[in-house]
């Protein structure tokens, strides 16, 4: 009876707390400029950060899938433009956004939560309310604004930089000319997949930012608490990111 | 005035403090000891609307600070100043823009007043070359001092002290006991320190509270501890003075 | 530098956008620059298309579909062409492809150069049907050729009668003899037409209901254009028809000799009928002659062939 009860009131205790969380958090945000400079440090260390690592995901994942969908669908009787019509719809649609939420969970949410998980053990979390200061509006709107803001920027990186992976291995392995993979791409090409991919992006941005920052700021028991939010925050953003992805194009296609 | 009715507090099931009760006058400093894990943290953050009591209330100025809503109680809050026990000082900043972010955040001042007041602040706990420093490159004392230094930079009326002189070398420590006598008797403040240094207390305080087994077991000012024939009370002082002298087991 | 993190920061939002803003034209084919215009066309079918597949006229990209759902029991689909090409009228829109990598599209057949254009928002009706234009094909030729045979067969005929009335009266009683003849041959004749003339109208009619029954929205103008002019053909040939009663009249008059040219001549109403049908007839006799196949011309079918 009391593990059915914790079974099913922890969840709602803890969608709940995130609820009110982030409700406190973007209710009572004061002035803006207590949070300018932080939303300029979060950004920076979000978004321009990330880009070299997201980069380098993408261009593996375009190169990736180019030489498998080569391997897989090239024969006789398909055109090699298939490989453009396959790769980029793919990496606009899911990889683009997918690949980068993945890494921001690893890089950003682990980040994050580490983090707030220190400030909240060290009471530097407590020091910053005892202040009167909103601690939350302080410390994790600038984080999930930067999320939202800056991972767009990330997805279309990851995209620019995934179609030319994608490219130069299809060009490299000789499989494809660069005419044909853009013909191909552009005769598949959906009007509504960037806007699917930025959307995306942004719910991505979100989604790791705020459960990072939730699992960062309810740490409890020290270092040992801090390493634990740390991973539930990189593993439960990628699950979450996984299901909203899921959701969205349930919703949206 | 600061007054604490009545209040229990459980963690989990246990109990940390059990109908507590306990009240502040105006400018007096008041020193809550008791063992290691005791509960005195946790009643001091009841103080300033930290920890929620499970029962009862804390008054702030006739203002119960549990009925009040955010905005209200985080203006209560600016009134305070709060030493913590580790300092909690911000990490990612320096030690001088530790001590400068309250005044930046909740002043007006230009750079060059917040200068001067964060380097007045500093010289006051006897740091003035370690502003570009930051908390990882500082000392546990040192942190204690910028902490403190932080907590009086926008001159509180109640100055809350978790463990001030705890895991500090004698020398540092009477320093640090100066500083809070000197800061109650120029600035008029109410200042509650939590502390197990016996000598700390006997050097600054008016009044003392003893947490015992989660209740409020003893309450009275320094003659009255010194004549008191409570034996849990005084078993609790003969075992703190011998530590004097030996820092390292005083942090608790 | 003191903003250097704002600069950056601001500079990889306002590179996201442009990059995002670029890509997804190079990707659409689009000019990076230039606008778009949107058209809509009605298909019966939509051959599976889908936003974001192109619109080609003759092979070319010129932009892409952007929308695409069910109006009224069609498929209407919006698209956009950007600005710097025109539709003139007479453009229309064929739906389909071939679809092994989705590579469904729009394709436009423009119009005769023209100075008037289609404007933005405008439908654009869809092409007939490669099969219907096919039976068309097949069938059009007969058709001409009978209403070609109609037209000439009434036209000796009309002449024939015309000379006859026109001509003075001692010869008309002169010839009496082989007016009568004539007037056989004319009736027969006209007999044998209004046969034919009965069935080219059926065909026709046939025709046009089961183009209209294939219709497409683009076809219903040319349905409209046919029927309207075989209701005047239609006209005219009930015209035909009563002036060939009248002189069925006439000459069975004459023949029966009730009716001698005299009485014809001092019989005003019936010279005066007679007279009346003789100029409509002549009317349109010239009509035909000047312009044979102006019942036709409006037919943008026969222009096809
Ligand atoms: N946020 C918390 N969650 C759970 N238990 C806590 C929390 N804060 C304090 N406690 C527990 O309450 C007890 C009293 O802690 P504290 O007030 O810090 O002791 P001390 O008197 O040494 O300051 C300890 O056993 C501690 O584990
Ligand atoms: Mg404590």
């Amino acid at each position: 009876m009391a593990a059915l009860e914790q079974r099913l009131i922890r969840p709602l205790y803890s969608l709940g707390r995130y609820a009110l969380l982030l409700s406190k958090g973007f209710t009572s945000l004061g002035h803006f400029s207590v949070y300018r400079k932080n939303l300029i440090v979060q950004c920076g260390r979000v978004g321009i950060d990330s880009i070299p690592i997201v980069a380098l995901a993408a261009a593996f994942s375009g190169a990736v899938t180019t030489v498998q969908t080569a391997y897989q669908l090239v024969s006789p009787f398909i055109p090699p433009s298939v490989i453009g019509a396959v790769v980029v719809p793919s990496l606009i649609l899911e990889l683009g956004a997918v690949v980068t939420g993945f890494i921001l969970a690893g890089r950003v949410g682990a980040r994050i939560a580490a983090e707030l998980g220190t400030m909240r053990v060290t009471e530097q979390i407590d020091a910053l309310e005892a202040m009167g200061l909103n601690s939350i509006g302080y410390l994790i709107v600038p984080r999930i604004m930067a999320g939202i803001i800056m991972f767009p920027v990330l997805y279309v990186t990851a995209v620019l930089v995934g179609v030319g992976g994608g490219l130069a291995a299809a060009v490299a392995t000789d499989v494809v000319s660069t005419g044909e993979f853009i013909r191909g791409a552009r005769e598949n090409y959906l009007v509504f997949g960037p806007m699917f991919g930025l959307i995306k992006s942004f719910v991505f941005g979100f989604v790791i930012t705020s459960i990072s920052c939730y699992m960062g700021y309810y740490t409890e028991g020290g270092a040992e608490g801090v390493g634990r939010s740390t991973t539930q925050a990189a593993v439960i953003s990628c699950v979450y990111i996984l299901l909203s992805d899921l959701v969205l194009a349930l919703v949206l296609l | 005035m600061i007054c604490v009715e009545n209040i229990s507090k459980s963690f989990n099931g246990r109990a940390v403090l059990r109908d507590v009760s306990l009240e502040m006058q105006e400018g007096e400093t008041l020193a809550i000891i008791g063992r290691s894990g005791s509960g005195k943290s946790v009643l001091m953050k009841h103080a300033i609307g930290l920890l929620q009591p499970d029962k009862g209330r804390v008054l702030v100025d006739g203002i119960d600070i549990g009925r009040i809503s955010y905005r209200e109680l985080r203006t209560v809050r600016r009134q305070f100043g709060v030493l913590f026990q580790g300092g909690a000082l911000f990490d990612s900043m320096s030690a001088f823009d530790n001590v400068a972010f309250p005044i930046r955040t909740f002043t007006d001042s230009t750079e060059q007043q917040v200068r001067d007041r964060v380097l007045r602040c500093l010289d006051l706990v006897n740091l003035s070359d370690v502003g570009t420093k930051r908390p990882s490159e500082l000392s546990g004392g040192m942190i204690k001092r910028v902490a403190l230094a932080r907590a009086v930079a926008l001159e509180p009326r109640y100055i809350l002290y978790d463990e001030p002189t705890s895991g500090l070398d004698p020398h540092t420590s009477t320093t640090i006991n100066n500083l809070i006598k000197g800061l109650a008797d120029q600035l008029d403040v109410t200042s509650i320190v939590v502390t197990h240094d016996m000598r700390s207390v006997l050097s600054i305080a008016h009044r003392v509270a003893f947490i015992h087994r989660t209740r409020m077991h003893w309450v009275g000012d320094i003659d009255a501890l010194h004549r008191s024939e409570d034996r849990t009370l005084r078993a609790f002082v003969k075992a703190n003075e011998y530590a004097i002298g030996h820092p390292a087991q005083a942090y608790s | 530098m003191k903003y250097s993190r704002e600069v950056q920061i601001g500079g990889s939002l306002v590179l996201a956008a442009l990059l995002f803003y670029v890509g997804q034209r190079f990707f659409r084919d689009l000019p990076l620059f230039a606008g778009t215009h949107s058209y809509i066309t009605v298909a019966q079918d939509a051959a599976g298309i889908i936003p974001g597949n192109a619109v080609r006229i003759n092979g070319v990209y010129v932009g892409s579909v952007t929308d695409v759902r069910i109006n009224e029991g069609a498929a209407w689909v919006g698209f956009t062409v950007s600005t710097d090409v025109r539709l003139p009228h007479g453009t229309t829109a064929i739906l389909g492809g071939f679809g092994f990598v989705g590579d469904v599209r729009l394709d436009l057949i423009l119009g005769p150069p023209d100075t008037t254009y289609y404007a933005p928002g405008d439908i654009i009706p869809e092409s007939p049907r490669e099969d219907m234009l096919a039976d068309l094909a097949a069938y059009a030729p007969a058709l001409l050729a009978q209403l070609d045979s109609l037209l000439s067969g009434a036209s000796s005929t009309f002449s024939a009668t015309d000379a006859l009335l026109s001509s003075p009266e001692g010869e008309l009683r002169q010839s009496i003899h082989s007016v009568g003849a004539t007037a056989t041959a004319l009736t027969d004749l006209l007999n044998a037409e209004s046969a034919q003339i009965g069935a080219t109208l059926e065909d026709v009619r046939t025709l046009a209901h089961a183009l209209s029954a294939l219709a497409a929205d683009s076809l219903t103008t040319t349905v409209e254009e046919l029927n309207r002019v075989i209701a005047q053909l239609q006209d005219n040939l009930t015209g035909l028809a009563r002036t060939t009663a009248a002189l069925n009249i006439f000459l069975e008059r004459i023949n029966s000799g009730h009716g001698t040219l005299g009485k014809l001549a001092t019989d005003d109403q019936l010279y005066n009928s007679t007279a009346e049908a003789a100029a409509a007839l002549r009317r349109l006799l010239e009509d035909f002659e000047q312009n044979p196949r102006k019942y036709l011309k409006d037919i943008r079918l026969v222009d096809i062939f």
